[in-house]
């Protein structure tokens, strides 16, 4: 027997292998879409949107949920775009790739995306709840218990420095992407720096501001983590309408749902509801990312 | 910074009051002196010493990376943003050295425009790529104004009547030609003195080539202009003067007519007889 026989053995072996894997991770997926659509489905009615929890959870809906989770992120978004875009343009524009300053903050940044979330929650109670929330209180509140507590806010500043990493990663992609043509044309009509980044190259790099937003609110809607001990509430009778209000958030409802009822079966069909919009959301706003990027980028191009 | 001051320039006595073009002796708009350019340890462009004339064309020739285009960057000071790059010599706009500490880059450049050598409009209207520089540069007060600085601009630049129904219009979608009379437009819009073209035409079909050459023609009765060319019809059909780059360093610096008929230098006819390069 030749030795070619049992080379092409093994390179047939492996394609198989590959494929096997490939549909393996297909099965994963599609068994675990399957089974949240179908038990999930029946649950989405307009109630089951609109309405409280009851009944010690195993009736309504999972109304103040979304909610807190739509405000939650919101917030976020407030706080990690503007910073996270800056660091960007650091990087990105001004700093010396040889200088040790910009091999310290961008080491921090990839270490920041590699942190575990809970480290984040308990930073977030620790730093924001217990140092900056006391400190608010002793400055403004006369010592009185008004910050110095889990909040919406603190968890939406934790969230935003979870996220901080996605953005940046993000937006820099996309400023690095602006062609060098643009930024010469720019100089060379006698633009300053800063007239060169927010006239030509951020304009440019739009769609990389936007997709690094959406993708950050869709890590961030679906951490729960991170907001276990700054601010998401059990069970809350009325919505969230200050900043230091706690809220109820999907993630943590699902977990509380699941891991904290009375009564495991009468929740069951609301848990498998609760998953499905949470995995919705954050489905539908990562197609938003992409459609946004994919038609700002054929845009610029074209320029249609 | 070392500033030559009566070190000798043989070549730039020489020239600056040779007479075959205008009759009488000009006065340089930019006189470069001695102008040396490293990047790191490698010298790009070696001791040029070279003027510019006002309503003449220049055009500097020479092989692919014999430094032109650095030596052209140089004169607006595009050359400050790549790291590494180290000036020396000096560069007089209208008497001053660009190069002394402290002198107004961001002024420099809206006095020395530059064309580049593929079209590089903002993927931005047509409008707004004119008027990019009048806003940055805060050079007009009314949009009455801006309007009408931006159809002069492209007047001159040739282009009004092609594009003036559609100002809207995103300036990607102009032909590659359009685009690079805009990207002159560009230019002229904030009203520059000295017009700096890095191989304009390279990118360009033959048709188009020849309207940014007749467009040079024209401009040249406002500006200093000069231009950055692999391709020596060009350089012979546009230029009044023209230079030879060789590795960094100038080997000829004449009359038009005269290096491409009679050059002085035996490399100069090596070159322009398509021995090399």
């Amino acid at each position: 027997m030749s030795p070619v026989v049992p080379r092409r053995l093994a390179d047939r072996a492996f394609l198989w292998l590959a494929a096997l894997a490939v549909l393996l991770i297909v099965a994963m997926l599609g068994v675990i879409l399957g089974n949240i659509v179908w038990n999930g489905w029946e649950q989405i009615t307009w109630e089951f949107l609109t309405a409280a929890p009851r009944v010690g959870m195993t009736e309504g809906g999972i109304f103040p949920a979304i909610f807190g989770t739509v405000l939650l992120v919101l917030l976020m978004t407030i706080f990690v775009v503007p910073l996270g875009v800056c660091v960007a343009i650091y990087f990105s524009e001004y700093a010396n790739r040889e200088s040790p300053l910009y091999r310290w903050t961008r080491q921090a940044v990839n270490n920041l995306a590699g942190v575990p979330s809970i480290v984040f929650g308990l930073f977030g109670l620790g730093f924001f709840v217990q140092f900056v929330g006391r400190g608010v209180d002793r400055a403004f509140y006369e010592g009185r218990l008004t910050y110095g507590q889990p909040a919406l806010i603190w968890a939406a500043l934790t969230m935003a420095v979870l996220t901080l990493p996605v953005v940046i990663v993000s937006v820099e992609e996309a400023l690095r992407a602006v062609p060098q043509t643009y930024r010469d044309a720019s100089y060379a009509l006698g633009a300053t720096r800063s007239q060169t980044i927010f006239r030509v190259v951020l304009p440019h790099a739009l769609s990389g501001v936007l997709t690094g937003g959406i993708l950050a609110v869709s890590r961030g809607a679906g951490e729960v983590a991170p907001i276990l001990f700054v601010g998401a509430a059990y069970f809350l009778p009325h919505l969230p309408t200050r900043l230091n209000d706690q809220f109820m958030e999907l993630g943590y409802h699902v977990y509380v749902l699941s891991t904290q009822s009375p009564d495991v079966e009468a929740t069951k069909p609301l848990l498998y509801g609760t998953v499905l919009v949470l995995l919705a959301l954050t489905f539908l706003l990562n197609l938003t990312a992409i459609a946004i990027r994919s038609r700002l980028r054929v845009g610029a191009e074209t320029g249609r | 910074m070392n500033v030559p001051t009566m070190r000798d320039f043989p070549l730039l006595k020489t020239q600056v009051r040779f007479p075959a073009v205008a009759g009488e002796p000009r006065v340089p708009k930019i006189e470069v002196e001695g102008l040396t350019i490293r990047y790191g340890k490698r010298v790009a462009v070696r001791e040029v010493t070279l003027p510019l004339y006002q309503n003449l064309i220049t055009a500097i020739i020479g092989p692919s990376g014999c430094g032109k285009s650095t030596f052209l960057r140089a004169l607006n000071r595009m050359n400050d943003a790549i790291p590494g790059v180290a000036t020396q010599g000096c560069v007089m706009l209208d008497g001053l050295n660009i190069y002394t500490p402290g002198f107004d880059v961001i002024e420099l450049r809206r006095r020395v425009g530059m064309v580049f050598q593929t079209p590089n409009p903002f993927p931005k209207s047509i409008y707004d790529n004119v008027a990019f520089g009048l806003r940055i540069n805060g050079l007009v007060s009314s949009r009455a104004e801006l309007d009408a600085r931006i159809e002069q601009a492209l007047r001159a630049a040739a282009l009004w009547d092609e594009v003036k129904d559609r100002l809207n219009r995103n300036a990607l979608q102009l032909s590659g030609g359009e685009q690079q009379r805009l990207c002159i437009a560009r230019a002229l819009a904030v009203q520059p003195e000295v017009l700096l073209m890095d191989e304009p035409a390279s990118a360009l079909d033959p048709v188009s080539t020849a309207k940014i050459e007749e467009l040079m023609f024209e401009l040249k009765k406002d500006y200093t202009i000069l231009i950055v060319t692999h391709n020596m019809q060009q350089a012979a059909r546009v230029s009044d003067l023209t230079a030879f780059l060789l590795n960094g360093t100038l080997v000829e610096f004449n009359p038009t007519p005269r290096l491409f008929t009679t050059p002085t230098d035996s490399r100069t006819e090596a070159y322009i007889t398509g021995r090399f390069g």
